[in-house]
């Protein structure tokens, strides 16, 4: 009686080769493994995408400017106001330099807006910050809004400002984040870059984070 | 070229340089010099401009700088950013003290000249020219020119 056991031998190794065929491929179906976290950022990358909810702000066309204005680019967004001579001049020739840097390589430009959000809309009209905005690229945008669409967007991006009171020639300075704040293609806040604000980094960073959420699509 | 034009011209000439050598000691060495002078140019319709710069004390009595003045704008002050509470804000100094033999920069996110409204917007290699009043009672003539940053 040697023979049905060494059919049962064949049978055994069959269905062990077998399985060991689907475990591999359904490891590689399924189980897909993700691509590390890029190391050394500057930027702090969020742990978790924050999607953000709408928002209803306008444009330096008078056009509205809401979330969905965010989507299917990657969005660079600084808060400030243009009667501002120092950090938002600085933050904006920051942002020329990455998109200068990433307009190099027009993969990455082409899918890129930088924004300039002003939280002082009684004096920063779209007029005013179209001339702004376009003084560092013709492609740079220009936002404001009502305070109250302002306080939207700010409070669930983390951005603060405070406005102070006007003194007797009527001018009032503003207080401000400093920070640039990455959004992804699909309206998720993805990054924050802190200042120094270092465009050669930020510019690095940016590629890193595209990258690696490309990779783990 | 005429005489009148030469003459104007050296008189020009005269002015800068006499900027540029300020508050002249008796060791012939200014009392205070200014060096690194950056006015940058702002976008076409801005209202505000600022000036960064080196400011050396070379005597040995502490120098304050009581006001700073220019006919090209509405208004000049000195302005400090401070943070506070996570925000970048700037705060009016009514004055800015350079202390014996030491120097004091003005840079971005430090102390600033901020000038307010520009009565003709300036451009790229537009002249500026802005007073600096001593409590001491000297003053010194600073000239310069906008520069594009980019
Ligand atoms: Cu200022």
């Amino acid at each position: 009686m040697t023979q049905p056991k060494k059919t049962n031998n064949l049978i055994l190794i069959a269905v062990a080769i077998v399985s060991i065929a689907v475990g591999v491929l359904v490891s590689q179906k399924l189980i897909k493994t993700p691509v590390p976290i890029p190391e050394n950022l500057s930027a702090t990358l969020l742990d978790k995408a924050k999607p953000l909810h709408n928002f209803e702000l306008i444009d330096h066309n008078n056009k509205p400017f809401n979330l969905n204005s965010l989507k299917g680019n990657w969005s660079f967004l600084f808060f400030g106001y243009t009667h501002c001579p120092d950090v938002c001049p600085l933050a904006m020739q920051v942002m020329r330099k990455v998109w200068q840097a990433a307009e190099l390589k027009t993969a990455i430009a082409s899918d890129m807006q930088m924004i300039f959000i002003s939280v002082d809309p009684n004096r920063d009209t779209p007029t005013l910050l179209k001339s702004y905005a376009q003084y560092y690229n013709p492609a740079f945008i220009g936002v404001t809004g009502k305070a109250n669409e302002i306080d939207n967007i700010t409070k669930q991006i983390g951005i603060l400002y405070s406005l102070d009171k006007a003194d007797k020639n009527g001018d009032y300075a503003v207080g401000h984040s400093g920070q640039i704040i990455l959004i992804d293609p699909q309206g998720n806040m993805r990054a924050v870059f802190s200042p120094p604000l270092n465009p050669k980094s930020i510019t690095r960073d940016f590629i890193a984070i595209k990258k690696w959420l490309e990779d783990n699509r | 070229m005429n005489k009148t034009f030469l003459i104007k011209s050296l008189f020009g000439t005269l002015l800068f340089l006499a900027g540029s050598f300020n508050q002249a000691t008796a060791h012939g060495q200014a009392a205070v010099t200014f060096s690194d002078i950056i006015v940058p140019e702002a976008p076409p319709t801005a209202v505000v401009m600022v000036a960064y710069m080196q400011i050396k004390n070379n005597t040995d009595q502490d120098k304050t700088i009581s006001q700073i003045s220019s006919t090209q704008f509405k208004r000049v002050e000195i302005h400090k950013m401070n943070m506070a509470n996570g925000m970048m804000k700037m705060k009016k100094l009514d004055t800015l003290t350079i202390k014996a033999q030491q120097t004091i920069v003005l840079e971005s996110g430090g102390i600033h000249v901020m000038l307010i409204k520009p009565l003709k917007p300036l451009k790229h290699n537009d002249p500026v020219t802005l007073t600096f009043k001593f409590a001491s009672g000297e003053s010194t003539m600073l000239n310069t020119r906008v520069q594009r940053t980019h």
